[in-house]
């Protein structure tokens, strides 16, 4: 064996990690060869260094103020119910990146106001709302304090939406229509499994479990994403119906999740309880009011860095590009959040027996 | 059939206890911290980042089903959190080895206070400030490589335990592994931190160096 065969092998000698084989060839050529003999030595003495690292102390009320932190997420069920975990609504961000852009594609058609809204860091927030007479889709805008939403021009709209940027609380309309916000989506109002769901956690400053840039938050408007669960009893029969009719849909523990343009939302619940009448229905909505007015934030100070360094008279056009992309970087993540908002889920959870 | 404590407590911790999850965490606070600290290079956001990570796994308990044991599932938690601020700080800037280590003279001196005792305080200086160095050169490899290297060199999991932890297979870890530490043994050679290796003549006794 050469000593590039063995280099590799080094590592896991030291650990006893090879196979008898690898072993015996390790050790043979080790016996020979100086320069990987020396090698080995050095890396044990590397390995001793790393471990000489000393186990440090917890910071001082580190158990106070995760105490403090899991309280103010309430109860392990009710929070994930209430607030949608940090993970997976991360994980939803990421993951409905492109089916969202499919999903506002099917949006654009029936909703000419939002095709021309979607242009990066204007600030714009579109958000569709279910009032008790059916759909009726909005358009609002951050930092605008009309109190009535209409579809106004949007050529207007992204000027005015440019100039009202930072809208961290500033004057921001409460767009949430009458009644809870929570209860919107779903015509009914049993929630068998917690009575806490019914409670808005629209402000959850527990909620965003990202560190952001913000210091203090004012409720930021809310920005809601629909979603249920349904409980249903499993009938292949009937899921396969579904999802003849409603073409994106992944597996989830226990169940099946559909994702749907915002405003078919209700049509799919509806046809849910047609299809399985002893379903029970659960708000399952997602405030993504403080992830964007998070994103916002970064964006503002953000783009303030650039302006500064633009000022310059030495300029640094290195860091100012640098900068850049970091600027498209936030813009594309809080894009990925007002594109989750367009869409709506709704989880099936397949029920054994009576429960 | 009896369980184990850990068991135990998520049982109840599933069923909402937010106590018996408290209970069943803070078992792990410190060596989640250690962990997100070596990892990530700093205390302050190791502190925030070993707090995100109880919580993440707060917020996930209901999905935890038992495949792996609580500790394997909550470490998994912790390696992704860490991951996670690491490329969030990646997007910020460019970190270099001659950067200085952001350990605030508090930090070093709680340390001081825990060194061994038996040391003199310039032993315990001089000890200090090798670590410092370790770390800083721990904090200049990519964030895939600092993670293996933590959990096999500092926290001493096995090369399986390590595999099933962060979801990668056998291979990965070997290979990770190998070169992080070929990376460290590189920067700790410029930084002269390693003795040649002596090598004794068997047939004369003498002694030379290589």
């Amino acid at each position: 064996m050469n000593c590039d065969g063995v280099r590799d092998l080094l590592s896991a000698y030291l650990d006893g990690e090879l196979s008898p084989g690898e072993l015996l060839r390790v050790e043979q050529h080790l016996r020979r060869c100086h320069a990987c003999a020396d090698e080995v030595d050095s890396l044990r003495q590397t390995v001793a260094l790393v471990a000489s690292l000393e186990e440090v102390e917890l910071p001082v009320g580190f158990h106070a103020q995760l105490h403090d932190r899991l309280v103010a997420l309430g109860p392990p069920a009710a929070a994930v119910r209430r607030v949608g975990s940090a993970t997976s609504r991360q994980r939803q961000a990421r993951r409905w990146a492109v089916p969202a852009a499919a999903a506002a594609a099917v949006f654009a058609v029936g909703l000419t106001a939002y095709s021309t809204l979607s242009s990066p860091g204007t600030g714009m927030v579109a958000t569709s709302h279910f009032t008790n007479n059916g759909p009726v889709a909005e358009t609002t805008q951050q930092g605008n304090t009309a109190q009535n939403p209409t579809t106004s021009d949007p050529a207007k709209s992204g000027e005015i939406a440019q100039n009202t940027l930072p809208a961290t609380g500033t004057g921001t309309t409460d767009i949430k229509p009458s009644g809870t916000t929570e209860q919107q989506g779903t015509k009914q109002n049993d929630t068998p499994f917690d009575p806490t769901v019914g409670q808005t956690a629209k402000n959850g400053g527990a909620g965003t479990a990202t560190k952001d840039t913000t210091t203090t938050p004012p409720p930021a408007p809310a920005v809601i994403q629909y979603g249920a669960l349904i409980a249903v009893a499993k009938d292949d029969a009937k899921i396969a119906t579904l999802k003849s009719e409603y073409a994106l849909s992944q597996p989830v523990n226990g169940g099946l999740m559909f994702t749907v343009p915002a405003d078919s939302f209700e049509t799919i619940v509806a046809r849910v309880k047609e299809l399985f009448p002893n379903a029970q229905v659960t708000s399952q909505n997602v405030d993504l009011g403080n992830d964007i007015a998070a994103a916002d934030a970064k964006l503002t100070v953000l783009r303030a860095e650039l302006d500064q360094l633009q000022k310059q008279t030495k300029l640094d056009l290195e860091e100012q590009a640098r900068l850049k992309a970091e600027i498209k970087q936030a813009e594309d993540d809080r894009q990925l959040f007002v594109d989750q908002a367009k869409t709506a889920t709704v989880t099936l959870t397949f029920q054994t027996a009576a429960q | 059939m009896s369980k184990s404590l850990d068991e135990l407590l998520v049982e109840r911790a599933k069923r909402g206890d937010a106590e018996a999850f408290e209970q069943l965490a803070s078992q792990y606070y410190r060596k989640v911290y250690n962990i997100a600290y070596r990892v990530i290079g700093n205390p302050e956001d190791a502190s925030d980042v070993a707090q995100e990570a109880f919580e993440r796994a707060y917020l996930s308990l209901p999905e935890f089903r038992g495949d792996s044991s609580f500790q394997t599932w909550l470490l998994r938690i912790t390696n992704n959190a860490c991951l996670d601020e690491l490329r969030r700080r990646k997007r910020r800037k460019v970190t270099s080895l001659d950067e200085p280590m952001s350990v605030e003279d508090g930090e070093m001196d709680r340390q001081l206070a825990i060194a061994d005792e038996a040391d003199g305080p310039e032993q315990a200086l001089e000890r200090l400030e090798v670590q410092r160095v370790v770390q800083e050169s721990i904090n200049a490899l990519d964030e895939e490589y600092r993670v293996v290297v933590v959990m096999r060199d500092i926290q001493g999991y096995s090369y399986n335990e390590i595999a099933e932890t962060l979801g990668i297979n056998l291979g990965t870890v070997k290979s990770r592994l190998n070169r992080a530490r070929h990376a460290l043994k590189e920067m700790f050679g410029r930084l002269e931190l390693l003795a040649p290796r002596v090598v004794y003549s068997g047939r004369r006794g003498k002694t030379h160096e290589l």
